[in-house]
């Protein structure tokens, strides 16, 4: 505690209390703790550092047919970045994916698309209305991006959460499998991902409230069910339930 | 012939026997694990004397590696010497060379004392081989080896209990030349011994070809009694299939092992009574001794017949099975120890399926796949599934092994690979045109087949000792004991190098201590207890009239086994950065705290723990600095011969349990590792510190340079069944073990563990930090994730059991 430049850390009984106001985070803390309790969470990296953490385990990625998959967070939020990363990634012969929510601005992905491998693109909820109320924006802007990327010739694969009360309705399934069909005809192949509660500690750990409290994990039949109607995509659909 | 390359089947059970075993094989199996009802047959040890009041029966040499035991040396000695049959001797027995008296002794043993059983319904057969042969010595020779052997035992007795580490001369851990006995036979062997005996004059050499032409004879008279054995149930069986059955044992018996094989259940029995009578002559019940690539040497014989139409692939299958049964036999004087401890994956008659032929072709063929199904089908121990990987292995096949490991917990089953085993043993100057038909014995140790005996795991040496002593100018620090030289105060070293320095001139003096101790067993065994019958297996010892504990066979080597390796990486790498990089704590504070077992200095040992680089998270200082320790002691090993039989020394990693029996004697480490916490094992990375994944641990081990250490690395990954729940996965992992064999070291195993080990990670974190979990479309560390998580993790696997 003594350590922090800002005072930012209070032990209290349940733990170390950290005033997120006063934190910078400096790091100077978590190198003078020597349990290792306290830890700063993530980094800055420059593309070529980057590359060269990510180039370690090439061997895999040859064999796997794999590669670095960009992930977040929204990476679509740091557009210049991942341009050069990929670039550096294209140069030295390791595949690299894009996973997005699909929500940055059209110029992002015009740019992105053509330095990537594949896009792993979100399709939550289709309709507008609904998917406004669960996650504050219209769907209209994802939608688009999503027809627009297919059209480029970029390997796509769609992933759906399904989280029942949100997402997990036949309607929406039948509804989002519809628009795959019309619109996005290349994608390769869409993996409906079952929900889990197991994000539920880690914003209670963060003293953040989690929205979806009482939402359960859906059933294997539940998964079922919807990986049935989903096949009217014409895609290749992944994830049934037994992908736990 | 079906190649499912990803199965049906889903991780959600147990390993378990399968359901479609032909009801003879079920039965078989289930007889093997009655051990408490099973009273008409036990392999129990069977001692055999030779009635002189200075006889012995038993060499704890022998067991010189088996510290556990140290303490009951004496009663082992007196109780087998009590029990002892003594054995009618031919005339002039006693004046003949003491060759010719072991294998005269054998082959009495074997003609009309060791007892013939074939149990119902089996279709290969040989079933007594547990023995403790008398030495035959004199009265001279005898009080000469008492002499030496406890020469021998004084020292043993002291590495070992200073944490120094263990040494002695093991029996088994090679692979005989089987195909030669199927192509010749053992009277096609006896022509070629005479031959040999007319070249010329040498009467130690002569005296030796004579002894392994009687050893010859033995095995023909074994394989006679069980021809009788099997006309007399015949004649007394009622069931005509049974009956037809028994007269086909009794005519293969009277032909194999003298004659040469011609079909797949001659070639079956013929392995099996060559096999089991090394165990007999060496009177050591099993470890090690391998059968090496059987789907390559057995293959002719099933290809002709089933291209004749004398066999089909289910006939094939169940008389493999039935072989399988009797390799298990051999622990079965364990059998009724306790579930706990009876029952040990220790040992290893080590099988070993596909791989590379000579031009580097992939080898693999109809009967590596028949093997697999039996391996699966099985669920048994014996004999421990090897399966050799390379560049070109088919995909079907690297499917089919990675689907097998995830079905089967991945516990049994050992992947070698080829390319970075074969570095290593053309580095040993092995000759680089035979390297490529390498199979590993006992766990995974690398050798030749058939003329190669390299005492794989003769010695084994604490490196993290050699860090104590470093830190103490060459005293225990518990006991103050000089152990080493007085290479200074490390309180006066000024810079890592200097400490470095005096960390090798401590691993080099403890490796010299060893061999010295290793040296006494390997003469011991030279002059005290020549095997013929093992002879006639090992090319080279004929030719050069040497018997192979004389170090006969073509390529002779003793392997020294490095133990905690990551231990010893890990302290000098904290050294380094926290003392003199960053210099956090000074030296003097650092020894005190490791002589009060960091009592009072918790914090000293957190930050070593958490603020010092680690091995196994692929940091390219760490890793340069793990490959000079390494090489450090590797390269020195090698420089080393046993006089007595000129036998070099050469190393690899494989530590056995010694990673957990040297806690107590290691002080504890700048690891912040405290006294009694386990040491690493084989290369793995120190438990919980390999925080990077798996891909990272990987690297490292590649990158210490392993050539230097031809006898090859132990590698342990833990995986949970929820990596590998499905076919994606399956071909992941499979990936994953193409990827290993370019980059990593030249052994892995991986455990699949299950809700208890989860418990158990949850109750102790620390240890387990390096245990991935999938959580959801992603893996994560089992430590790192929250109780809740966790919790839910434990249910979701125990619901899978």
């Amino acid at each position: 505690m003594p350590a922090c430049p800002s005072n930012a850390l209070a032990l209290e009984p349940e733990g170390m209390r950290i005033d997120e106001d006063r934190c910078s985070p400096c790091d100077i803390c978590a190198d003078a703790c020597p349990s290792g309790a306290l830890e700063v969470i993530g980094g800055r990296w420059t593309p070529a550092e980057l590359l060269e953490q990510v180039a370690k385990d090439r061997a895999f990625y040859e064999t796997s047919g794999g590669g670095v998959t960009v992930s977040g967070g929204e990476p679509a939020m740091q557009p210049d970045f991942l341009e050069a990363f990929f670039a550096r990634c294209r140069e030295a012969g390791i595949a690299a994916a894009l996973d997005t929510c699909g929500y940055a601005d059209w110029s992002v992905y015009e740019r992105l698309a053509p330095a990537v491998d594949l896009i792993l693109f979100d399709l939550k909820i289709a309709d507008r209305t609904d998917h406004h109320e669960a996650t504050g924006v219209y769907s209209d802007r994802i939608l688009a991006n999503a027809a627009a990327l297919a059209e480029s010739g970029v390997p796509i694969w769609v992933r759906t959460p399904i989280v029942p009360g949100y997402t997990a309705s036949e309607e929406n399934i039948r509804a989002i499998a519809h628009f795959i069909r019309e619109r996005m005809p290349t994608v390769e192949r869409w993996d409906l991902l079952p929900y889990t509660n197991l994000g539920r500690p880690k914003y209670h750990r963060l003293g953040l409230a989690y929205d979806l409290e009482t939402a359960e994990p859906p059933t294997d039949s539940q998964m079922a069910r919807l990986a049935d109607i989903a096949e009217s995509s014409g895609v290749q659909v992944v994830g049934s339930g037994d992908d736990r | 012939m079906s190649r499912d390359v990803v199965s049906t089947q889903q991780p959600k059970g147990t390993w378990s026997p399968s359901r479609s075993l032909s009801e003879r094989v079920q039965r078989l199996r289930g007889e093997y694990f009655s051990f408490d009802d099973r009273d008409y047959f036990r392999n129990e040890v069977r001692p055999y004397g030779s009635g002189t009041e200075w006889d012995e029966v038993w060499s704890p040499y022998h067991w010189g590696v088996v510290p556990e035991i140290y303490a009951f040396f004496d009663s082992f000695r007196d109780s087998l010497l009590a029990a002892a049959e003594t054995v009618a001797l031919p005339d002039g027995f006693w004046d003949e060379p003491l060759a010719v008296r072991r294998a005269l002794f054998f082959r009495q043993v074997v003609r009309d004392r060791l007892p013939v059983k074939i149990l119902d319904g089996e279709l290969i057969v040989g079933s007594y081989f547990n023995t403790a042969l008398s030495k035959t010595h004199t009265r001279g020779e005898a009080k000469q080896w008492r002499r030496q052997v406890s020469a021998w035992r004084s020292e043993a007795e002291v590495l070992n209990a200073t944490g120094i580490g263990n040494c002695g001369a093991v029996p088994g851990h090679l692979i005989p030349n089987y195909p030669k006995v199927l192509h010749l036979g053992f009277e096609g062997v006896a022509a070629e011994l005479e031959t040999e005996r007319r070249k010329d004059n040498d009467p130690g050499k002569d005296a030796l070809l004579r002894a392994m032409l009687i050893g010859c004879e033995a095995a023909g008279e074994l394989a006679d009694r069980y021809a009788d054995e099997a006309e007399r149930l015949a004649e007394a069986e009622t069931d005509a299939s049974r009956r037809a059955e028994l007269a086909e044992i009794a005519r293969i018996c009277r032909k194999v092992p003298r004659q040469p094989a011609e079909t797949f259940h001659e070639a079956l029995q013929s392995l099996w009574l060559s096999h089991m009578l090394v165990m007999v002559a060496e009177s050591y019940p099993g470890p090690g001794l391998s059968p090496g690539r059987a789907d390559q040497y057995l293959y002719p014989y099933y290809k002709s017949d089933v291209a004749a139409g004398r066999l089909d692939e289910d006939a094939a299958r169940e008389l493999l099975q039935c072989y399988w049964i009797r390799h298990n036999y051999a622990y079965d004087y364990q059998g009724r120890v306790g579930t706990n401890q009876g029952m040990s994956a220790g040992f290893g008659q080590l099988i070993t399926l596909g791989g590379s032929g000579p031009d580097g072709e992939d080898a693999s063929n109809e009967l590596t796949w028949l093997m697999l199904d039996v391996i699966e089908d099985m669920n048994m121990l014996e004999p421990k599934p090897n399966v050799r990987l390379h560049e070109r292995t088919p995909e079907d096949l690297l499917g089919r092994v990675a689907g097998l490991v995830a079905r089967s917990q991945g516990s049994p089953f050992l992947m070698n690979f080829d390319e970075s085993s074969m570095r290593g043993l053309e580095w040993q100057g092995l000759p680089a045109d035979r390297v490529w038909d390498y199979a590993p014995v006992g766990c995974l140790e690398n050798t030749l087949q058939g003329d190669d005996r390299s005492g794989t795991v003769d010695v084994n040496l604490n490196i993290a000792k050699a860090v104590e002593l470093a830190l103490n100018d060459g005293k225990d620090m518990r006991s103050g004991q000089r152990l080493g030289p007085r290479t200074g105060d490390p309180r006066t070293f000024a810079d890592f190098p200097s400490f470095f320095s005096a960390f090798e001139k401590q691993l080099k003096a403890l490796l010299d201590r060893i061999i010295e101790c290793s040296n006494k067993a390997d003469a011991l065994r030279a002059g005290f207890e020549p095997t013929p019958y093992l002879s006639i297996l090992v090319d080279g010892c004929a030719e050069s009239g040497r018997d192979v504990t004389a170090g006969g066979a073509s390529h002779s080597y003793i392997t020294v086994e490095g133990i905690a390796l990551a231990t010893a990486i890990d302290s000098l790498a904290a050294v380094r950065r926290i003392v003199y990089e960053d210099a956090r704590y000074g030296m003097d504070e650092l020894v005190t705290a490791l002589k009060a077992n960091f009592e009072g200095h918790e914090e000293l040992r957190q930050t070593l723990t958490h603020k010092a680089p680690k091995f196994g998270t692929d940091d390219p200082e760490v890793d340069a600095l793990a490959r000079d320790v390494s090489t450090s002691w590797t390269v020195e090993a090698f420089k080393r011969r046993s006089p007595a039989t000129g036998r070099r020394y050469r190393a690899g990693y494989l530590s056995w349990n010694y990673w957990i029996a040297y806690a107590p004697s290691t002080a504890a480490t700048p690891d912040g590792r405290r006294r009694g916490t386990f040491l690493s094992n084989g290369v793995c990375p120190v438990n919980g510190s390999d925080r990077e994944g798996p891909t990272a641990v990987v690297n490292s081990i590649g990158h210490l340079g392993l050539e230097s250490a031809p006898s090859g690395t132990s590698h342990t990954l833990n995986l949970s069944p929820s990596l590998l729940g499905d076919e994606e996965h399956v071909s992941k992992l499979a990936a994953f073990l193409r990827a290993y064999g370019r980059v990593g070291g030249t052994a892995l195993q991986v455990n699949v563990i299950d809700a208890e080990m989860l418990r158990a990670a949850q109750a102790d974190p620390e240890t387990h930090r390096n245990l991935l979990v999938r959580v959801t479309g992603y893996n994560a560390y089992f430590a790192a994730l929250g109780r809740e998580i966790q919790d839910e993790i434990i249910a979701r696997e125990a619901e899978r059991l």
